[in-house]
């Protein structure tokens, strides 16, 4: 049972970096490589505010997402809109040099030490039956939570959602209509930052901070967010959490350095029987 | 427009490449410089290079970039050192010149740095080269060119074990001889007969868990009851810990990096398994950093081993140098971990270059290493080669974590790589 329960909370973590990630593709058709490298940025920067100007930690938490989303529309400004009409496959390369870019330039500023970071509540465990959960990891499950339930109704039921799903459908139709498609996909990278950046702060804690700490996490968030189907938001919550309990499952009854193996063979499955993903939407096509 | 917002992609783009292989540094050799010379090095035994009057070259390849790079700071004790013996004469009158180059940990790159570095730098030795899988990597380039390799950045047996004439020390404890020691500190010292072992599944790991499986015949009545593994690169370990748990052991033994160990314990404290005594290697438990990772009341009690003194602490002659030296050549890095080991490292090598007597080539250079019989003049607690021992760190003594202190809770323990007899 403590397998299965530590499977979902690290699910839920995969489900927030995967939020991030589903809807940048969704509004703007990019896989953006770079997510994870701007959630570790992020958190880093809450890190500098926390500990070195000894600001509270919810303080130090909004200010951190406020510069999430600045660095979500800097990143969109200055490198994404410049290739904008390019085909899909020049921008994800773009993201990937992204990666290369910031991960390289946090090791300079930070160094390479890893650092041990604050949960958002310390204290010990409690005991449900057999199962031992934190605070700390309860309100990590709730904040996932309210985040999917929150963009899942934005995206479907405002104007601003509207927005999105127009421009992500066809851009000049859009940009016709009199919808600022650079403002709808500079607003889905400001948001996608700051779910990164969440994800990031709510991971650090458990695998310390450190400018290589996303990148496991984004492989898994990516595989979670494959199951998903990639366009749907709780799709991407969903798919994290059976990966959190798949690989967990398989760690505890198979092998631990087998579950990145057995999580890919799983997406291969998934895919086969149903090439959207789980909540992909009825059929789902697309060519790069 | 089109083309506008092209070029501008394109500029960027080979912005990011520029960036890219600059980043790789020392990455890029010059192509062509046949490896095929380097054979005629082999035979002349009094082979010399990077010798002058006035210096001595000394070659390092290490990550300074990229994942690894805290790693980088076991160069910078070896420079530290370096400085303090330049500005105090050199050495015989010569003065040490190291060249360091950037590998990123990657072995592909360890290969042709150290060529680069035996074949163009022609440097007389290499001091401290980082890192198990870039070491094992260049192995056969090392015995195929007979360059001297002294105290390379890592326990792996492998490397030492059997003794190649000049590939010498490590300046990390061999990872099998520390498991051997622990497993005798358990079991004569803890009373344990039911042992539980965590290993990270790679090299360091393996080792460990070899090393007491090998061992564990000599002692009556003593069994494995649980092995788990992971990997370096792992954050979740409750499942780990939960076999832990059901395995009811008397003692829990980990072989890990700092990172899996802290997060190990961690998942083990979660779930209540916190009175079993738990021994981690060195490698993963001294440093003071832990007590942050893992959180204080959780690190407590850990028990490990160590070849150096905690420097701080220390009245060791050579550990108060250091502290000065390093904490002004260097004020932004850590003073405990592989800062420590590159400025120990140096020291033995220092003291060859000393005992060497004749002329300085290599082999009389890797003769001198032969008259090292637990010299205590480095920061390590005793350093022993012979021509069957190139382990060189096989004393050690029993550490525990207490309070935010890793503090020494045994006399110096000798292991002796030759018979396996260990003496407290």
């Amino acid at each position: 049972m403590q397998i299965i329960v530590s499977g979902l909370i690290f699910g839920f973590v995969y489900g927030l970096a995967a939020l991030g990630l589903v809807l940048i593709y969704k509004t703007t058709d990019i896989v953006n490589f770079a997510q994870g490298e701007m959630a570790m940025v992020t958190t880093f920067m809450s890190f500098v505010l926390l500990s070195q100007l000894g600001m509270p930690y919810f303080v130090a938490f909004a200010l951190a997402l406020l510069f999430a989303a600045l660095f979500g529309m800097i990143i969109y400004h200055v490198f994404m809109k410049r290739v904008q009409t390019s085909p899909p496959l020049n921008q994800m390369v773009l993201t990937l040099g992204l990666f290369l870019v910031i991960n390289g330039i946090a090791g300079l500023i930070w160094g390479y030490h890893p650092r041990s970071y604050p949960e958002a509540f310390a204290g010990d465990p409690f005991q449900i039956g057999s199962v031992f959960i934190t605070f700390n990891e309860l309100f990590m499950v709730g904040l996932t939570f309210i985040l999917m339930l929150v963009f899942y109704l934005i995206f479907r039921y405002t104007r601003i959602g509207l927005a999105m799903r127009a421009s992500s459908q066809d851009m000049v139709a859009a940009e016709l209509m009199g919808i600022k498609v650079s403002h709808v996909f500079m607003s889905a990278w400001a948001i996608g930052a700051v779910l990164g950046g969440v994800a990031g702060i709510m991971t650090a804690p458990f695998i310390f901070l450190n400018t290589t700490m996303m990148m496991d996490i984004l492989i898994m968030a990516f595989a979670g967010a494959v199951i998903g189907g990639f366009i749907s938001l709780p799709g991407a919550v969903v798919g994290g959490l059976i990966v959190g309990v798949y690989e967990n499952l398989v760690s505890y009854y198979i092998a631990p350095e087998l579950k990145m193996v057995y999580t890919f063979i799983l997406i291969i499955v998934i895919l086969y029987v149903r090439p959207q993903g789980i909540l992909g939407g009825p059929k789902f096509v697309k060519k790069v | 427009m089109k083309a506008n917002t092209r070029k501008i992609a394109m500029g960027l783009l080979s912005l990011l490449i520029v960036t890219m292989l600059a980043a790789c540094g020392g990455g890029q050799t010059t192509g062509g410089n046949g490896s095929e010379n380097s054979g005629d090095q082999t035979d002349e035994s009094n082979a010399v290079q990077g010798v002058t009057d006035s210096e001595i070259l000394v070659g390092l390849v290490g990550p300074q970039t990229g994942p690894a790079a805290f790693f980088d700071a076991s160069r910078k004790g070896v420079q530290s050192y370096i400085n303090y013996v330049n500005e105090n004469g050199g050495v015989n009158g010569k003065q040490l010149k190291l060249i360091a180059y950037d590998d990123q940990y990657q072995p592909a790159k360890t290969v042709q740095l150290v060529k680069r570095l035996v074949e163009e730098d022609k440097v007389f030795a290499l001091l401290s080269p980082v890192g198990s899988a870039p070491n094992l990597a260049a192995l056969d380039y090392y015995k195929q060119s007979g360059i001297p390799v002294i105290m390379m950045g890592t326990g792996q047996g492998k490397l030492v074990d059997p003794p190649v004439k000049n590939i010498i020390g490590e300046s990390v404890i061999n990872y099998g001889a520390e498991a051997k020691v622990f497993l005798d500190y358990a079991v004569n010292e803890l009373g344990a007969k039911k042992i539980a072992i965590a290993y990270q599944n790679d090299d360091l790991g393996k080792e460990g868990l070899t090393a007491v499986k090998d061992r564990l015949g000599q002692y009556d009545g003593v069994e494995i009851v649980e092995e788990v593994n992971y990997l370096a690169s792992d954050a979740d370990f409750s499942s780990q810990a939960q076999k832990l748990k059901n395995a009811d052991p008397d003692v829990v033994m980990n072989f890990g990096t700092p990172a899996t160990s802290a997060n190990l314990k961690k998942a083990m404290y979660k779930i209540g398994l916190k009175d079993v005594p738990y021994i981690n290697n060195s490698v993963g438990a001294n440093d003071p950093n832990l007590f942050k990772l893992a959180g204080e009341e959780v690190w407590n009690g850990t028990i490990s081993g160590a070849t150096l003194p905690m420097p701080e602490q220390s009245d060791d002659e050579s550990a108060r140098l250091y502290v000065e030296r390093f904490s002004q050549d260097y004020p932004d890095d850590p003073l405990i971990g592989v800062g420590q080991s590159g400025w120990a490292s140096a020291e033995v090598f220092v003291e060859a270059l000393k005992r060497t007597e004749g002329e300085l080539n290599w082999n009389n250079f890797l003769d001198a290493f032969y008259t090292f019989d637990n010299w205590d003049g480095s920061m390590y607690v005793g350093v022993t080669f012979s021509e069957n021992n190139h382990f060189g760190l096989t004393s050690l003594f029993m550490t525990e974590a207490i309070d935010g202190e890793i503090v020494p809770i045994s006399d110096t323990i000798h292991f002796n790589p030759e018979t396996g007899d260990i003496s407290y």
